[in-house]
């Protein structure tokens, strides 16, 4: 089951950037817009294989609310979990 | 990146699709080979029933099948209604004004097939019950039928035209009164009677199918039945009939990208549905071949009839174009016929905003052309509207790509420690005065944007037979030439048409592409060169306005890029002048202090459980 969902969500976020965000930065003339490094989708996918795909999709869905013009930039990277940070 | 795990699904799944689609093709065989065996049974079923003695009221109908059938008219300022006595019902409405696909004399009508009437009794899917029926009054506005069923109901009925034909869409409602009457012996179960919605079938060979659709609208949903309902495939059977029984159902009918039959109970009540699909054929000039009419009843609601007994039922009839505005005014839920689905409140607001373009300015300056430059209008405004987003982002998005090979130095330098290496970041872009306005979540906002407009384009019936520039029709492709090929291709088989604005569009999206920085590893760059290609071959044969559109904001971006490639653009130089603070720097410098303070506290605790040890603990300094 754990598997199953981290599979879709990545294939998910695949799918938007190799279809869907090249279209979007067409629509927006040319612009790639992430405020952040690394970038929304490549910390969704981060964040799916280090916690999981529950914790993983909620830290990516926060990135992604994070990611306005009144929001923050820069490097924000996934959160380590506690084995890896120990 | 794909890797090769995600190549093989991709792959499977291409599969799966294809063999969906040919299970498909042979399933809708199938399902026409069943349709005639179930309608030769109901033949012979009808002819072994003898029909039912009665002792009615109206001895003045004679039992006369072979009565020759009448035909009346009954006429509005946009619409005619062509009456027939033979089911008591509307033959097919023809719009005045509405021209059929790529032809100059013949009018778009509504229940073109099958041959059937709006608004006779059927028993179940395509069974007919009325016997050809009796014109009792039959005057401008109004004509009544009386007749009765082969299983001996007598039935009345009464169609009208709206007396204020000033009302929205008025031209296209026809009132019906239906009254039927029991003068047998045995007590007839009203659900088991349905009134005849007629068919609707593409307007063209290339119309999409899901377009083309039965629908009805119930207990606050609207319910859509697509040709791929019925023909099946890999994962769902075909089935030749769809029936529902369904809660408070406001209306039913059928429809196609344009028009609407829309049949309204007067009050909304608990019915039975039923619809099928037949292979209807496309005029030669709108494409020729093969495609689905789909055809459908609304019940009668239950009510036990008993000897003797009558009931009378009320409903309004709409044939006609699907005008958002005037489906909306129609009132009760109408205007979901739309069916504009997740976009719908952006799709609406643009097609108020298109169509009151239209009527202020451009119908009134340039009545030819007005659609055409209202769209092109719109979507400077949009892209207007947006301008700052991008403009501020791409400024950054250059000084960024200066910046990358510092980001890259300290990375390497406090790659292990998140905090420091923000705030580093952080220091970096303030001293370059780099200040990001975008944000992933406002391109996200902007899908909805796109799709909507799109979505509202693709339905609006507005924009049929409307000229604009070489386009003679913006719901069409602006086919100025064909070309005949000994070969044929995919999507578009062997006779090539030229169509300019797809041509256009592809050349403006190379333009603009050249134009702008390319961002992202050289495989992503190279996907990016496919864009084009793959938009050109998808959107090819897109109605002109959908394609004119995109032309259009091809060419905003570029007069965008080459206008922020004219303002000097600020040398990156560090400035050490003190700078106020801008509120997105605050707000994240206020971010940082705060994760800061929560992985304090997450240290803290990993050393010890004692709350009331922490306290006591020296402030640590951020590493």
């Amino acid at each position: 089951m754990r598997t199953a969902a981290a599979w879709t969500i990545s294939q998910t976020v695949n799918f938007y950037r190799w279809v869907l965000k090249p279209m979007l930065r067409f629509a927006n003339g040319g612009v790639d817009v992430c405020r952040y490094d690394p970038s929304c989708s490549a910390y969704m996918l981060e964040a799916v294989e280090l916690h999981g795909p529950w914790r993983g999709a909620w830290l990516g869905i926060c990135r992604i609310l994070r990611c306005h013009p009144w929001g923050g930039c820069g490097y924000d990277p996934v959160p380590r979990t506690q084995q890896e940070s120990e | 990146m794909i890797d090769r795990k995600g190549w093989i699904i991709l792959i499977l799944c291409s599969i799966a699709l294809i063999g969906n689609y040919i299970v498909g093709l042979n399933t809708a065989q199938e399902q026409r080979k069943a349709i005639a065996e179930q309608q030769a049974e109901q033949k012979a079923d009808e002819a072994t029933k003898a029909p039912a003695e009665t002792t009615g009221e109206l001895e003045v109908l004679p039992q006369e099948p072979s009565r020759p059938e009448e035909t009346h008219t009954l006429e509005t300022k946009d619409t005619l209604f062509a009456f027939s006595s033979d089911g008591g019902g509307i033959d097919y409405a023809e719009f005045k004004d509405e021209l059929a696909v790529n032809s100059k004399t013949s009018k778009v009508r509504l229940n073109r097939f099958g041959g059937k009437k709006v608004g006779t009794l059927t028993s179940s899917a395509n069974s007919f019950v009325e016997e050809p029926m009796l014109v009792e009054t039959a005057t401008e506005e109004k004509i009544t039928y009386i007749g009765r069923t082969r299983d001996g109901l007598v039935v009345k009925k009464t169609y009208s035209l709206l007396d204020d034909q000033s009302l929205p869409g008025a031209s296209n409602r026809v009132l019906m009164d239906l009254t039927i009457q029991n003068p047998g012996q045995t007590t007839f179960n009203l659900e088991n009677y349905y009134i005849y919605l007629g068919s609707a079938a593409p307007l063209y060979q290339r119309e999409w199918d899901p377009q083309n659709a039965f629908f009805y609208y119930a207990d606050g949903d609207f319910e859509p039945e697509d040709p791929s309902d019925f023909k099946g495939g890999m994962f769902s059977s075909p089935q030749p009939i769809i029936t529902a029984d369904a809660q408070d159902v406001e209306y039913a009918g059928v429809m196609n990208q344009f028009f609407a039959t829309i049949l309204k109970q007067k009050n909304p009540e608990r019915v039975r549905l039923w619809s099928t699909r037949e292979d209807a054929p496309i005029p030669d000039e709108a494409g020729g071949g093969m495609k689905s009419a789909l055809s459908g009843g609304l019940g009668l609601p239950a009510k036990a009839l008993g000897p003797g007994e009558s009931a009378t039922f009320q409903y309004e009839l709409f044939m006609g174009p699907k005008e958002n505005q005037v489906l909306r005014a129609l009132g009760d839920e109408r205007g979901e016929v739309m069916h504009y689905g997740w976009f719908s409140l952006i799709a609406r607001f643009f097609n108020t905003v298109l169509n009151w373009l239209h009527d202020i300015a451009f119908g009134k300056i340039a009545p030819v052309w007005g659609w055409g430059l209202s769209i092109v209008t719109l979507t400077i405004l949009i892209r207007t509207a947006i301008w700052p987003l991008h403009n501020k982002s791409q400024r950054t998005m250059k000084r960024m790509a200066k910046l990358q090979p510092k980001m890259a130095e300290l990375k390497e330098k406090y790659g292990d420690d998140p905090n420091k290496m923000n705030q580093e970041t952080m220091k970096m872009y303030r001293d370059f005065g780099i200040n990001p306005l975008g944000g992933c979540l406002p391109m996200f906002a902007q899908i909805p944007i796109f799709f909507g407009f799109y979505k509202m384009l693709q339905y609006a019936v507005e924009l049929r037979d409307q000229p604009f520039l070489w386009v003679d029709d913006l719901s069409q492709p602006d086919t100025i030439a064909t070309i005949d090929l000994p070969f044929a291709l995919p999507f578009l088989g062997d006779a090539l048409p030229i169509n300019l604005l797809p041509i256009l569009m592809a050349v403006t999206m190379v333009i603009q592409m050249k134009m702008t920085p390319q961002a992202g590893d050289p495989l992503q760059r190279r996907i990016m060169m496919l864009m084009p290609v793959m938009f050109f071959v998808f959107c090819y044969n897109f109605a002109a306005a959908l394609a004119l559109y995109w032309t259009t904001q091809n060419i905003f971006s570029i007069g965008q890029t080459a206008y922020m490639k004219r303002v000097p653009e600020p040398e990156l130089t560090k400035s050490n002048k003190p700078r106020k603070k801008t509120l997105a720097e605050r707000v994240a410098e206020m971010e940082a202090a705060k994760k800061d303070v929560q992985m304090r506290k997450a240290k803290g605790r990993d050393v010890t459980d004692d709350k009331g040890k922490k306290k006591k603990r020296g402030p640590r300094t951020g590493g």
